[in-house]
């Protein structure tokens, strides 16, 4: 115990050391500028608070997300604004093209057809839904037309109705000539006659869907009717141009001669009724119209009123080695509000 | 509650309003016993002893929202001056090579024989046998010898009782006198 006393006296005798004279202003100098006093019971107050907000944050952001989709969701089958001015933009491209170029002539079934018509009835199944919704939509747009354009000009089309294996002959030559793109192809591209067939079914042909039925019924019809015809169809318009083209000695396609003028039926007028109605025309010889039969109709009497209209055209025949012969080929005439009835619209003063 | 603990929660309210002028007023009641508590623990090592003193203020600074006023301020400033203190004593020494005319004119620490010769032989051979109890105990003999602290103060620190604390102090007593013994033989 003794040792114990000795060492607790021992230990209980340092001195009290001076304090160094500079070492209290260096220690009020590092007095922080902004002391930090929250306790710890504060801090996990204030860190839980926190928490709290981030996770209310979280989830509005995470609602107002979801809402967001749930209406975009909502409002996706309905023409926005901005798919309004894009059909109004095609509609107006689609006028302004040219109806007989939409005629299909009917192809020859070759294996480049089979392949090329593989792919395509998606767009086939879109353009039908998009005319279930009433709505206008000209498939590929103005790239096809472009497309079909450069075709036309070198295309011979099928502008041999009547004339023959002989012409086929020359047709086949054509085609291996051209491009992979092909008339069947273009065909396959287009709506087709099912499309028109429903369009058709529908019936709902008013002012706001003809661009949709133009689409169907100029696609379509033709080509359904030709296929089952076991004959090349009617070349349409493109025979001009393809006569032009080819400059076959040997034949020479019916060429539009004068169309005399009508007005535009008062109760389609009335109805706002536009679009492209087909009719099968009989050429004579002597280039007049001998029969003509409505391949395409339009409601409100436009359908008789293009058959008219055909009528009221002389043609100059078709000719086959430098004589005329009697040919039957189809005539698209687009009834358009503001440009009035027209009558193989592209060639000029045929209206 | 005696005077000091009354003066002592005036100044810290006036801390936790941000007064500026309450932190200088603490520092000065309080920064004489931290700086004589670890020159003390180091031995006599003045210099020592006032850096450990800026860094034991620096931490008191950083961690000061967790001091809640259950113990004196100063109680609890030298639990962080022993802290800084043992930090330091393990903390690994960088070697500065130096060149022999200049190393002559620094003193060591730790192990300057001149130093020892100063404090005596027998109170350096004490610090040593302090510093080589179990922390429990060094930490008690420490607190209760050098940083001047009350054992009801000590067991508020260590939340024991203070029979705990003297039972402590006895252990350790009993240690260094070992230790001392062992150094004598």
């Amino acid at each position: 115990m003794k040792k114990h006393e000795e060492i607790r006296r021992r230990l209980a005798r340092q001195e009290m050391p001076a304090t160094p004279p500079d070492l209290l202003p260096k220690l009020k100098h590092q007095i922080p500028e902004h002391l930090s006093f929250a306790t710890s019971r504060e801090r996990d107050t204030v860190r839980g608070f926190q928490s709290s907000m981030w996770r209310i944050a979280a989830s509005i952001v995470l609602l107002a997300g979801i809402g967001w989709l749930g209406l975009s969701t909502l409002r996706s089958p309905a023409p926005t604004s901005f798919a309004a001015e894009k059909n109004a933009a095609v509609t107006t491209a689609f006028r302004q093209r040219p109806a007989e170029e939409l005629q299909t002539p009917p192809p020859a079934a070759d294996a480049e057809t089979a392949e090329n018509e593989a792919p395509r009835p998606q767009k086939t199944d879109s353009l039908r839904a998009n005319l279930a919704e009433g709505r206008v939509v000209a498939v590929e747009e103005n790239r096809k037309e472009k497309r079909r354009d450069s075709l036309n000009a070198v295309q011979p089309s099928s502008a041999v109705s009547e004339l023959g294996a002989k012409d086929n002959d020359e047709r086949q030559e054509l085609k291996k000539s051209k491009p992979a793109e092909t008339f069947a192809d273009r065909a396959a591209d287009e709506p087709s006659g099912q499309v028109a067939s429903k369009a058709e079914a529908d019936d709902k042909v008013e002012s706001g869907v003809e661009a949709g039925t133009v689409g169907g019924v100029v696609g379509g019809a033709p080509q359904a009717q030709a296929r089952p015809a076991a004959a090349p169809a009617a070349p349409a318009v493109e025979m001009s141009r393809a006569a032009k083209a080819v400059a076959s000695p040997h034949q020479a396609s019916p060429v539009p001669l004068h169309c005399s003028s009508m007005s535009y039926p008062r109760e389609a007028r009335e109805a706002g009724t536009e679009g492209v109605a087909i009719i099968a025309a009989t050429i004579g010889p002597d280039g007049k119209v001998e029969k003509t039969e409505i391949v395409r109709s339009l409601p409100h009497g436009l359908g008789k009123a293009a058959e008219q209209a055909v009528r009221n055209c002389v043609f100059q025949p078709a000719t086959l080695d430098g004589q005329p012969i009697r040919t039957r080929f189809e005539v698209p005439v687009r009834f358009d509000l503001e440009k009035g009835v027209c009558v193989l619209c592209e060639e000029a003063g045929k209206r | 509650v005696t005077q000091a603990a009354l003066e002592d929660r005036e100044v810290l309210t006036a801390l936790r309003g941000g007064d500026r002028a309450a932190a200088e007023e603490m520092i000065e009641r309080t920064y004489s016993g931290v700086y004589a508590s670890l020159f003390r623990m180091c031995g006599g090592n003045a210099d020592m002893a006032a850096d450990l003193t800026q860094e034991t203020y620096q931490k008191a600074w950083q961690s000061i929202g967790s001091f809640e006023g259950k113990a004196k301020f100063s109680t609890w400033l030298y639990r962080i001056a022993y802290t800084t203190f043992i930090t330091q004593v393990r903390r690994p020494r960088r070697l500065v090579p130096l060149e022999d005319n200049f190393a002559a004119q620094v003193r060591d620490p730790g192990d300057s024989a001149e130093v020892q010769l100063d404090r005596g032989e027998q109170e350096e051979r004490l610090r040593s046998a302090v510093l080589k109890l179990p922390e429990s105990l060094r930490f008690t003999v420490t607190a209760h010898f050098w940083g001047e602290l009350a054992v009801k103060e000590i067991a508020g620190l260590e939340r024991v009782t203070t029979v705990a604390i003297r039972k402590r102090l006895y252990k350790a007593f009993s240690l260094i006198e070992a230790t001392l013994n062992d150094g004598d033989a």
